[in-house]
């Protein structure tokens, strides 16, 4: 479970990703963070996120039926959002290339230590 | 309010109904938090036909609305609120103007009624009304409480303590905003029937032209 501090910063850049593919509605994008391994991020707690991307212009909204019954919202990159993701991309490249150097730099993955302890580092 | 702003709110009205009883409960706690905001009603009522979808999906799909949500509402309200812009304080000040001009004029209405009911049973000064300094400070006193208890119940939607000490506190304000009414008899303003009438059309008339053009 990926704690939700470390998530804050990201999640904004990974709903933009999903959203990249196809709109979906919000159960769908929560249902989608869940695939990619990012653990259960209940509806609710990405609805603000998508308010603020709403507002912000790099996504728009629009409702359609569903066959459950009630409409549905479903979210859209625009190129407002398309440049934003480019960009988070970039930036999430290299901050992931700092703090990976910085693992390597200082010793490495701690379970990677204790594979090579009991390995004998081979 | 604003036309489009009303009918969104009738279509939310009707969405609600579908929802279970415990899916309408959490949702009134929700929005009744939400109006204590300072968003406007439009915003308010955009996020309740959204949050109101996603509770009706939950149902279908057979999910509880806490498991949608998140475990903590007020956090989840509060996250919302953070993401829509807050009204312009002027906006905020015409629209308390605008309710506070819709209490004026129904406790007008009341004070004229039993005015006009007094002088049918030969009491009073009729063919005139009288305004005491009492019903003066009676009716700031309803307006006054009137806002606070919409503010108290507003900010402890989620709250599931049942205090009774606010309860004896507006027991008593009633209570002494009452025996203003009652004991404090001297006249501010001594107003014909149809001046009376022509201020309560009035306070409506303006309340009216400011509801059309607000929220």
């Amino acid at each position: 479970m990926i704690p939700s501090q470390m998530l804050k910063g990201t999640l904004e850049g990974c709903v933009l990703a999903i959203l990249r593919q196809e709109e979906r509605y919000g159960y769908e994008i929560s249902q989608n963070l869940e695939c990619y391994g990012f653990g259960r991020i209940p509806e609710g707690t990405v609805y603000p996120l998508l308010l603020r991307l709403e507002k912000r212009g790099s996504i728009t909204a629009s409702f359609r039926a569903s066959p459950e019954g009630p409409q549905r919202k479903y979210y859209a990159l625009t190129d407002l959002g398309q440049k934003e993701l480019t960009e988070f991309f970039r930036n999430y490249r290299e901050l992931n290339r700092a703090v990976e150097q910085l693992i390597e730099m200082t010793g490495g993955y701690p379970h990677a230590q204790e594979d090579e302890a009991a390995f004998g580092g081979e | 309010m604003r036309k489009k702003t009303k009918l969104l709110l009738e279509e939310n009205n009707r969405a609600e109904v579908a929802l279970s009883e415990k899916g309408q409960e959490l949702l009134t706690d929700i929005v009744v938090y939400l109006r204590g905001s300072r968003i406007s009603t439009w915003e308010q009522e955009q996020v309740r036909r959204d949050i109101t979808q996603m509770l009706r999906d939950a149902e279908a799909r057979g999910e509880q609305a806490e498991s949608v949500i998140g475990p903590d509402l007020k956090e989840f309200c509060d996250s919302i609120i953070a993401e829509l812009p807050p009204m312009p304080r002027w906006e905020s000040l015409l629209c308390a103007l605008r309710d506070g001009l819709l209490a004026t004029a129904i406790l007008a209405a009341i004070w004229l009624g039993f005015g006009v009911l007094e002088g049918l049973l030969g009491a009073g000064s009729w063919p005139a009304l009288t305004l005491t300094i009492g019903q003066l400070i009676s009716g700031a006193g309803i307006l006054l409480t009137a806002c606070g208890v919409v503010y108290w119940i507003c900010r402890r939607s989620f709250s599931v303590d049942q205090k009774k000490g606010p309860w004896v506190v507006l027991f008593l304000v009633l209570f002494a905003v009452l025996c203003a009414g009652i004991f404090l008899r001297q006249p501010v303003a001594v107003l014909p029937v149809p001046a009376a009438v022509g201020t309560v059309v009035g306070l409506f008339a303006v309340y009216k032209l400011m509801d059309l053009r607000l929220d």
